[in-house]
C-alpha cells in the first residue's frame, strides 16, 4: 500500500536518521515532519484530545533514546510507534483515574470529541480529519491495526511488532475493521450517491 | 479483503485521505520539537568518559605499584613485608586477607593488589626465568578477558600459574602478562574502574586509613 505513505519512503528517511542518532537536529526536523502527522493521527485513535500532549512526549522519548538506537528506517518507524502506542495507553490510564468510573471515561472521551467535532464538522474538519474520525469509530483493535497498517504505512510484521499482537491477528483484525468501513453509512451513502442507484 | 491494492470508491479515498501528506496545522510544532530534541538528546559519549577514567585509575594505580616496587628492591618496606616477600614464593591469593592480616599498605592506591607486582624480579623487563616456558597463552587469555567480559575465562590451571610466576593478584598478573607479551597497559586492560572508584573517595579525605590494614584486605579479597 505504497500510495499511502507518500513522502514516507524508507530510504529518504535512512540518511536523516543516520544524523539524527549522531545529535544533528536538522535531520531530526526531517523525520518529525514525515512521521509526526500519522503519529499524529495514530494516537488520535489511540487517545483522542489527547493527542497532540501525547505526540510531544513520544517524540521528547525518541529525542532521549535515539543516540542507542541501531536499526533501519524501517525499524525506526516501528520503533516510534510502539512508544507512541505505550505514551497513548498511558495517557488513557491516567484519564481513567482522573475519572470516577475508569472504564466509560476513555469511551465518554472519544464520543464528546466526536460529538463536538460534528458540530465542528461544517466549519473546520477536512477530509484528512473526517477520515480519521471515522476509522477511530471503529473497535479499538481495528481501528489501530487500520491505521498502523493504512496511515503510517507499516508492514504486517511492523504492525504485529506495534501491536504485540502476531502476524495473523493484525491481518483479520485490519480486513474486518476495513470491512467495517466499508458498510459504514457514511461511506456508503457516498458511495451510492456516486453510483447513483442508492435508495 | 487485503491491502495488496488500494481498496476501490469511496473506501479508497477515505482511507488515502487519512494518509493524506502532512498538513500546516500538524506541522506547526515543529520549532518546539527540535527544541525538544536539542534538550533531550543525549549523546553516547559515556563510553568514553568511563575510558578515561579509567586511564588516570590506572595511571594512579602505576605509581602506587612502582612505588611499593621500588620501596621492595631497595628494602624500605616494613620488616613482615620484607620477610614475606623474600619468604614466600607463592602467596596464596584466596587466603591472603586472613593470612597476612597486618599487611600494611604504602599507599592506598595500591590496595588493589594483594601482592607485589612480581616477586622474583620486580623490576625487571625481561620475561622471568622461573618458567620453562612463559604461559603465552595463559597471558593472552588473562589479558583477553580483561580487556572483553565475553571472552572465554581463563582457566583455573592457567589463573594458578599465572598467580604463581607474577607474584598472585589481578594487578600482578597483569602487569607480568603485560612484560610477557611486550603490551603497552592501555586503559581496558586496566582492572574494572568500578572498583577504585568506590575505594578512592573513601581513602583519600581520611589519610589515616592508610595505617590501617584491614581496609587493604577488604579489598584484596575481592581479588
Amino acid at each position: 500500500m505504497t500510495a499511502s505513505v507518500q513522502g514516507l519512503r524508507d530510504e529518504d528517511l535512512a540518511d536523516a536518521l543516520a544524523a539524527a542518532i549522531e545529535g544533528d537536529s536538522a535531520s531530526f526536523a526531517v523525520l518529525w515532519r514525515c512521521l509526526h502527522p500519522f503519529v499524529l493521527r495514530y494516537l488520535r485513535v489511540v487517545c483522542g484530545d489527547a493527542a497532540e500532549d501525547v505526540a510531544s512526549e513520544t517524540w521528547l522519548q525518541v529525542s532521549r533514546d535515539l543516540s542507542r538506537f541501531r536499526g533501519t528506517a524501517t525499524a525506526f518507524r516501528v520503533w516510534l510507534f510502539r512508544i507512541a502506542r505505550h505514551r497513548g495507553i498511558d495517557e488513557n490510564r491516567r484519564a481513567w483515574r482522573r475519572h470516577e468510573e475508569p472504564h466509560d471515561a476513555v469511551d465518554q472521551l472519544r464520543t464528546a470529541l466526536t460529538e463536538r467535532d460534528v458540530a465542528a464538522d461544517v466549519v473546520e474538519l477536512d477530509e484528512t480529519d473526517r477520515a480519521v474520525r471515522l476509522i477511530a469509530t471503529l473497535p479499538r483493535e481495528q481501528a489501530e491495526a487500520v491505521m498502523l497498517r493504512v496511515v503510517a504505512g507499516l508492514d504486517v510484521a511492523g504492525t504485529a511488532r506495534v501491536l504485540g499482537k502476531r502476524s495473523g491477528a493484525v491481518r483479520i483484525a485490519t480486513m474486518r475493521g476495513l470491512r467495517r468501513l466499508a458498510e459504514h453509512p457514511e461511506v456508503r451513502a457516498h458511495t451510492d450517491e456516486e453510483d447513483e442507484d442508492g435508495p | 479483503m487485503d491491502l495488496e491494492g488500494p481498496p476501490e470508491g469511496r473506501l479508497g479515498e477515505l482511507l488515502s485521505a487519512a494518509a493524506a501528506p502532512g498538513r500546516p496545522h500538524e506541522l506547526a510544532a515543529e520549532d518546539a520539537a527540535v527544541a525538544g530534541f536539542r534538550a533531550a538528546y543525549r549523546p553516547a559519549v559515556r563510553h568514553r568518559r568511563r575510558r578515561l577514567f579509567a586511564l588516570a585509575v590506572a595511571g594512579v594505580a602505576a605509581v602506587s605499584i612502582g612505588g611499593t616496587a621500588f620501596a621492595a628492591t631497595t628494602g624500605h618496606l616494613p620488616a613482615p613485608v620484607q620477610a614475606w616477600l623474600g619468604g614466600e614464593e607463592t602467596p596464596p591469593v584466596h587466603t591472603s586477607p586472613t593470612a597476612t592480616p597486618d599487611r600494611p599498605r604504602t599507599t592506598p592506591g595500591a590496595s588493589t593488589a594483594p601482592g607485589p607486582p612480581s616477586t622474583p624480579t620486580p623490576t625487571s623487563t625481561s620475561t622471568p626465568t622461573s618458567a620453562a616456558v612463559p604461559p603465552v597463552e595463559a597471558c593472552q587469555a588473562f589479558l583477553a578477558f580483561r580487556a572483553d567480559p565475553h571472552a572465554p575465562p581463563v582457566t583455573g590451571e592457567q589463573r594458578k600459574e599465572l598467580n604463581r610466576l607474577s607474584g598472585g593478584g589481578e594487578k600482578a598478573i597483569q602487569e607480568y602478562c603485560n612484560r610477557l607479551l611486550g603490551v603497552a597497559p592501555t586503559p581496558t586492560m586496566t582492572p574494572t574502574p568500578e572498583e577504585p572508584a568506590h575505594e578512592e573517595p573513601a581513602t583519600t579525605p581520611t589519610p589515616e586509613k592508610k595505617a590501617k590494614p584491614s581496609h587493604a584486605n577488604k579489598q584484596s579479597g575481592l581479588v
